[in-house]
């Protein structure tokens, strides 16, 4: 047959997607009647080359399975017929299409932060000793579908991979799922979906795998959930179906509110793995809504049973969103009473509500996505996640006309989650205080100035060429040295030596005392009494810089927030018995090692304390805006001028969690398999053990 | 009628104050033998009545630690209290902390004179359903699977050692790696020191324990009895008791269920779904070809490009070769809860009083609920009430399920319905002697404080080393008396042998 060529103007165009068929759920859904047609969709996944696996810019996946030491062949999905009809055809007894499916799910995933976030994904870098600098940056994440015979996937931060796992079903209940079927957890949406959001919060903020506090690891959890919960939302046929089945009511009985309807039912649950907005009752086999019991945010410890708290509350804020949202809608559509006459609303009215569904359901999680870079680096705990929703929300929205900080707050009052040290529960005591610390041009008079505003008046231009500089740059690899570059400085042969944000802050950060007030941490004197390293760069405490991003964000009413964040931490080597510090050592350099600087055995009770803060500087004002501080001094020692000590209640507080007996309260296997809450490898495996 | 009413006169008919109108030569007391081995099972029940002994129990010979020396001083005086001769042996279940004893010295078994063997119908070779033989061999092939999983997870973890070894230097990240290989190992330990015979076994044999006190009673052919729930059985020399069987469960999802935290249990048991993949994967570990793949054949492929990326030593750090190994953990709890839950139940009644005594063995959630839904003891109890719940109702002496931990007590089925003022419990937890890992999960804090709380105190541990939450600081045991209360030492006053708690009005 003659080859046809194309005509000689002919120019392809790049298309914008590439379409996908997969699941908006997961296999079960297609067996079932009134779900089959909506479960079947198409993923729309921005354009990109791909060679077989799919491998693309941001992940690749592998499928090797370890269990029977065999490689499933990798798809093609640049292959003709392939793309010809929107890829695959779902199939569970296809290992082409799961690699098609997990690579789907976890790039919308993926795009759908990028929106959010207003700045590229980067995974987590790889850390370790006798890993080159040139090794550090990760480009893929890499995805073994089939990796484990376990229910279980996990992230692993150790490898910079998402392992799935398949396993056989033990249903409760024979009619609820076939027994002894193989299920495949990369096969559900809300699994993958729930994975991936682990690496990508891992890349923003890398110790949330350090279970500091109950809520740490919980928080991991609940905002997987929450990311996968509203990406229900983006597909359209099945919000439409949803709304409709409800008739308009997101608070009954609905697919939207929940996660991993078959794994739940394959390892013995009458439901779905969770729900966020109820429950089947196992005796009457009935759904019931959750009623919210602050008692459980006091008892809870298991990190998804307590994340589920968190996922509850968000989800209560959305559906008062969205009730308020369609409030007039309904009313049109009932005469003005409000009251829908019985039997199937209609389609019209159903296409309104289920755009604004979406729109909520939007606003709802680009809140919780942005709070991220409110956050403290460590240690954070749900209220804190409130304050940051709060903060973020009014820097971008001045207005708050429709009342979305409100749902918020009132859903997280409702479970008894209040941030500490806050005085009123009201939006602006929730704010974080505004600090507008700043170097003015009009107060140029360099010799009065304060040493602690001239700290700020350098940094603040460092990170203005910062802003400018990195806006530009869309090549992620590029995103990751330059920004590296800014932190570490230039050091080019034959070129002058360029000073990074590390030194700009050592050269001055040693004389500010109001630095160490702001920020809670050891820029003191005494630090070495303190069990704290010196700096091998500057005659101080030592520290450590991390995550620095250029936030760019523009507000529904054109609000721009142009933000340089970064975070500031430092670690302290405690002895701790009988809830009194006794002794103080200094922690090794590596902080994964078991030995003191001076090469000596960790003493018993000896552990590892860090204080941190997140610092949001304004490029447009030139001041530092916002100082989120998770203090490694006692702030009132300093404020009253006393001797700085260390923050004795945080102490505490993280010791008893991680030493309290036997009720820690993350589940059997942890305690018989688990190694402690220090220096987890692998803490999602251990989590995701049903 | 209100309900009220109808229970008032009953209660009263139901248990007598009045001991004098006992009948001559039925059982109204009973001594309670706990030998403190280390955790693990051994006591020995003697009924009497009035001064004389009118039946010996002996119930499980076994702990986590120790060999036939740290045995030898415990079994000679248990050979001397009971006169070397029981008239009935119970085996609760297959857990070396419950039958190890008997291999540890066959001899004295061999010598002693058991009238009477009871066994949970789980352990009947000839069970007519069929149904015992098929959970025999599950537990045969869950035990090969694990040995293979614990082999391999052991080989990994010495090439590790061996690799970071040999580095220039090892650095402090591959000694994370190390620790935390080598926890899960001690978590593989813990429970293969429970449910395994032996570490280097090529085949999954039973336990050396419950082989030879099988073998010792068929040669000395004891007459032996498999047990169901339901069963209820009174013999003639014990006049005066009943004996009641809760478990093991017979339908096969009690088996190996678990309970919702909170309501069923105190803290919540990881669901232990069935690994039957995982497990098919342990079993060809050691064959050449392994073939039990998920997919049809073609999708099966070699030396295309990615296997090159995974090869690849720069990539080597991403490889997950042995990471599904894990699995070796949960099919051990599994294994460790179904076991578990094969435990005999036993209830044993005074007829006279209605008096309880509750022996579960080791019996977890699923067993605790399946005792409830016993069909013919429906509405069998006082009050309309299901037979199961109204011997919880009587329970006046409780003895311990699991060592204290939190699934060996079920909490709304279970401890909450056990009413009785007169409720004293012993648990066989000893934190000197114990399995490396159990120390994370016993006692439980929430269920020991209850069962304080209960038993005002009367809660006999075996050891009370590293307890917060002691109970003799609420009751000293030795303020009830000697006649109650009593502990056995060796001759030197080195080593405990014994406590012994007394009702003197069963």
């Amino acid at each position: 047959m003659a080859v046809i060529n194309n005509p000689p103007n002919y120019y392809g165009k790049k298309p914008p997607f590439r379409k996908l068929r997969g699941y908006a759920f997961d296999p079960s859904l297609s067996l079932k009647m009134d779900t089959a047609d909506i479960n079947d969709i198409v993923y729309k996944v921005v354009w990109e080359n791909l060679s077989p696996g799919p491998v693309g810019e941001y992940i690749e996946v592998v499928d090797f399975d370890p269990t029977v030491g065999k490689f499933y062949r990798a798809v093609n999905l640049d292959d003709d017929y392939i793309l010809a009809q929107d890829g695959m055809d779902p199939s569970e007894s296809d290992p082409q299409f799961h690699q098609q499916f997990v690579y789907a799910v976890a790039m919308t995933t993926i795009k759908n932060f990028e929106r959010a976030l207003g700045r590229k994904v980067l995974w987590e870098s790889r850390r370790g000793e006798g890993v080159d600098v040139q090794d550090e940056y990760i480009q893929r994440l890499r995805i073994y579908p089939h990796a484990m015979r376990e229910p279980n996937a996990y992230y692993s931060p150790v490898k910079k991979a998402l392992l799935f796992g398949y396993f056989a079903s033990t249903p409760a209940d024979e009619t609820l799922h076939m027994p002894n079927s193989i299920v495949f957890t990369c096969l559900s949406h809300d699994i993958i979906a729930h994975e991936i959001t682990h690496a990508i919060l891992d890349g923003v903020h890398n110790y949330y795998n350090e279970p500091t506090n109950p809520d740490v690891l919980a928080f991991h959890e609940a905002f997987a959930d929450i990311v996968a919960l509203f990406q229900h939302f983006t597909f359209p046929e099945v919000l439409k179906h949803q709304i409709s089945k409800t008739r308009g009511d997101l608070g009954a009985q609905n697919l939207l509110g929940q996660l991993a309807q078959e794994f739940g039912s394959a390892v013995g649950d009458y439901g779905s793995l969770r729900d966020a907005i109820g429950e089947i009752d196992e005796t009457t086999r009935q759904w019931k809504p959750h009623d919210p019991d602050p008692e459980d945010y006091r008892t809870e410890m298991e990190p998804h049973a307590r994340g589920s708290i968190l996922v509850a509350a968000v989800f209560e804020a959305f559906l008062n969103i969205y009730k308020s949202r369609v409030e007039d809608l309904l009313r049109i559509a009932s005469n003005g009473t409000g009251i829908l006459n019985q039997g199937d609303i209609q389609r019209d009215l159903v296409d309104r509500l289920a755009n604004e569904a979406a729109k909520a359901a939007g606003h709802v999680l680009n809140m919780c996505i942005r709070a991220l870079d409110y956050c403290p680096p460590i240690d954070l705990t749900f209220g804190d996640y409130l304050r940051a929703i709060i903060t973020a929300d009014a820097d971008i929205v001045a207005d708050d006309n429709r009342d979305y900080r409100l749902a918020f707050i009132d859903a997280f009052r409702r479970r008894g989650i209040y941030p500490e040290g806050v005085k009123t529960l009201s939006v602006e005591s929730l704010r974080f205080p505004n600090r507008n610390i700043g170097y003015s041009q009009e107060d140029n008079d360099t010799a009065n100035a304060d040493p602690t505003q001239e700290l700020l008046a350098v940094i603040n231009g460092f990170l203005r060429d910062y802003g400018d500089e990195i806006k530009y740059v869309n090549d992620r690899q590029k995103i990751y040295y330059k920004t590296r570059e800014y932190i570490t400085g230039l050091y080019e042969k034959g070129q002058p030596r360029i000073p990074g944000l590390h030194t700009r802050l050592n050269s001055r950060i040693a004389q500010s005392a109001e630095f160490a007030q702001l920020t809670g941490l050891a820029f003191v004197e005494n630090f070495r009494d303190l069990g704290m390293r010196k700096s091998s760069r500057y005659n101080g405490a030592s520290f450590q810089i991390l995550k620095l991003r250029h936030v760019s964000r523009v507000g529904p009413n054109g609000t721009q927030v142009n933000n340089v964040v970064f975070s500031i931490t430092q670690r302290a080597g405690v002895v701790f018995r009988d809830g009194k510090i006794v002794d103080y050592y200094t922690p090794n350099k590596s902080s994964l090692s078991r030995l003191t600087d001076s090469g000596d055995p960790i003493p018993e009770g000896g552990f590892e304390f860090r204080g941190a803060c997140t610092l949001i500087f304004d490029l447009d004002l030139q001041v530092l805006k916002y100082v989120i501080s998770k203090p490694i001094l006692d702030i009132d020692s300093l404020n009253t001028g006393r001797t700085p000590s260390l923050n004795l209640k945080r102490i505490r507080a993280q010791y008893n969690y991680q030493h309290g007996e036997s009720e820690c309260g993350v589940n059997e296997y942890f305690q018989y398999f688990g190694n402690g809450f220090h220096h987890m490898t692998e803490p999602f495996a251990f989590l995701h053990q049903h | 009628m209100s309900p009220q009413v109808k229970k008032a006169p009953k209660k009263i008919v139901a248990r007598p104050i009045n001991h004098t109108v006992r009948v001559a030569g039925k059982i109204d007391r009973v001594a309670i033998r706990m030998y403190c081995l280390g955790t693990g099972d051994c006591f020995v029940l003697k009924f009497f009545s009035g001064k004389t002994r009118k039946y010996t129990m002996m119930i499980d010979c076994g702990s986590c630690k120790g060999g036939p020396a740290e045995f030898k001083p415990f079994l000679q005086d248990l050979v001397q209290y009971v006169n070397n001769s029981v008239d009935l042996l119970v085996i609760t279940h297959e857990h070396n902390d419950h039958v190890n004893g008997f291999a540890k010295h066959p001899d004295i078994f061999r010598a002693m004179e058991i009238k009477e063997a009871w066994f949970a119908w789980t352990e009947n070779p000839e069970d007519p359903d069929g149904a015992a033989q098929e959970l025999l061999k599950k537990r045969s092939s869950m035990r090969m699977a694990l040995q293979n999983a614990i082999h391999a997870y052991k080989k990994r973890h010495e090439l590790m050692r061996i690799d970071a070894d040999g580095k220039a230097g090892k650095t402090a990240y591959d000694g994370i790696m190390l620790d935390n290989s080598s926890a899960f190992i001690n978590g593989l330990n813990t429970l293969a020191s429970i449910n395994l015979a032996g570490e280097d076994e090529t085949e999954a044999k039973a336990l050396p324990g419950m082989r030879i006190i099988k073998e010792i009673l068929e040669q000395k052919k004891v007459k032996i009895r498999y047990l169901c729930p339901g069963d209820i059985v009174t013999i003639s020399q014990a006049a005066g008791i009943k004996f009641y069987v809760l478990g093991p469960p017979q339908r096969r999802d009690l088996m190996f269920k678990n309970g919702k935290e909170g309501r069923d249990v105190y803290e919540r048991n990881i669901a232990l779904n069935q690994c039957s993949l995982a497990m098919n994967a342990f079993i060809s570990l050691k064959e050449e070809v392994r073939n039990d793949v998920p997919f049809a054949a073609d999708f099966v492929v070699e030396g295309d490009d990615l296997e090159a990326v995974y090869k690849a030593p720069v990539n080597r750090w991403r490889k997950i070769d042995d990471d599904w190994l894990s699995a070796a953990g949960s099919l051990a709890l599994r294994l460790n809860s179904h076991i578990n839950n094969t435990s005999l139940a036993l209830a044993i009644e005074s007829v006279a009083t209605g008096n309880v005594l509750l022996f579960p063995g080791d019996a977890e959630y699923g067993s605790w609920e399946s005792w409830h839904q016993i069909r013919k003891w429906e509405k069998k109890g006082r009050n309309g009430k299901h037979l199961t719940e109204d011997l919880l109702n009587r329970t006046i002496f409780y003895k311990v399920g699991h060592h204290l931990s939190y699934n060996g007590t079920a909490l709304e089925k279970g401890i909450l319905m056990m009413e009785s003022d007169d409720l004293a419990a012993m648990a066989t937890l000893d934190r000197k002697n114990i399995a490396e890992k159990w120390k994370g999960t016993m006692p439980n804090k929430l269920l020991l404080k209850e069962l304080i709380k209960r038993c005002q105190g009367r809660v006999f541990l075996m050891n009370e080393y590293q307890i917060t939450n002691r109970p003799s600081l609420q009751l000293d045991p030795h303020s009830l008396g000697e006649k109650i209360y009593e502990e056995g030492r060796t001759r030197d006053g080195k080593t405990l042998l014994y406590k012994q708690y007394v009702i003197t009005s069963l």
